[in-house]
């Protein structure tokens, strides 16, 4: 959680967007990565990250009716544009049929390429996976998100997701198998 | 592989600076609209009332007003040509007159008629074609079609 969120999300809900910025700043590299593993392709994620935060900042009052953390709650936009995205979509998004260079995973220089190649299997896995499996994985074990953050983003009690995840990692090492 | 070390690693990507900044100023530039308060509904529902109200006027005036606004002024068409509705009314006031004339013509004939009877008795004889010879003028005038232009041009000599 970033110092001073409270603050920072009361300014943006008065309508001053230097405190939206900051929020934006704080939360866009995870928001991207989320959608970005799930989307598979750098131009979509970076669109649909767009409309996440366009979306937040548009509606922001709502935000303080809902009692959960901010980042949760900017999840949920996410997840629900990536729905969109897929819906609107269907047709055309079929993995097999992207060109392999679509998908980009743009690492820090310190990965070697050997690190690479695995992530990028790993991600082609968790791509496989539910999308409650992906959110789960994503959530809890690539951005280390408390258990209570992630239930609110997936709108689940804490035990449901401590099951959710124990499955989605069961089923994670299948596909790479 | 370890894959929970390798989950952990996902962590590292990050968006391009260009995209990131480019997104953020758009973000930003957005103006947001004011959401729903009491004001705001109140000040909605005074706007929505403002706009029936003078919905309803204007209907009023288009289907009823102009019964009476007929009788508070003339009616203005545009195709009506008031120069050519002024010239018929001098064209009737010509028919008028050519009446009056004709009348005139009568009287005149008859005056000429009475007149020359006291004069001569010989003349009596020829009274009956004095009065056609007097009066052969306006007898023309009524009996045959007559231009009204011919008989501006005769009144006019």
């Amino acid at each position: 959680m970033l110092d001073g969120e409270e603050k920072l999300i009361q300014s943006a809900i008065k309508g001053k967007a230097s405190a939206f910025g900051s929020l934006y700043d704080y939360y866009q590299p995870a928001i991207y990565r989320f959608v970005l593993i799930k989307v598979g392709r750098r131009e979509e994620a970076e669109d649909l990250t767009h409309e996440v935060f366009l979306s937040a900042w548009k509606n922001i009052e709502v935000y303080k009716n809902l009692g959960f953390p901010f980042s949760s709650w900017l999840y949920r936009i996410a997840r629900n544009e990536v729905a969109d995205h897929y819906r609107t979509r269907k047709n055309e998004l079929c993995l097999e049929n992207i060109n392999p260079e679509y998908f980009v995973t743009p690492v820090s220089a310190h990965i070697d390429l050997g690190e690479k190649m695995e992530m990028e299997k790993v991600r082609l896995a968790v791509s496989k996976l539910k999308p409650e499996y992906q959110d789960v994985v994503i959530m809890r074990f690539m951005e280390d998100m408390p258990l209570k953050e992630t239930a609110a983003a997936l709108d689940k009690s804490e035990g449901a997701v401590k099951l959710l995840q124990h499955r989605a990692i069961k089923e994670l090492k299948k596909v790479l198998v | 592989m370890d894959l929970l070390n390798t989950l952990k690693k996902f962590k590292n990507i990050q968006p391009e600076r260009g995209y990131a900044e480019k997104s953020r100023s758009l973000v930003l530039s957005v103006k947001r609209e004011a959401r729903f308060n009491v004001w705001n509904i109140a000040l909605r529902n005074i706007e929505l009332g403002a706009t029936f109200a003078l919905a309803g006027v204007l209907i009023l005036l288009i289907v009823g007003g102009f019964s009476s606004w007929e009788g508070a002024a003339p009616l203005y068409i545009s195709n009506l040509d008031p120069a050519g509705l002024k010239a018929e009314a001098t064209a009737i006031d010509i028919q008028i007159q050519l009446m009056n004339l004709d009348y005139a013509g009568g009287a005149v004939s008859a005056k000429s008629a009475e007149s020359t009877t006291p004069l001569s008795p010989a003349a009596n004889e020829a009274a009956p074609a004095a009065p056609t010879a007097n009066t052969a003028l306006p007898n023309t005038t009524t009996s045959a079609p007559i231009s009204i232009d011919e008989v501006l041009l005769k009144l006019s000599e």
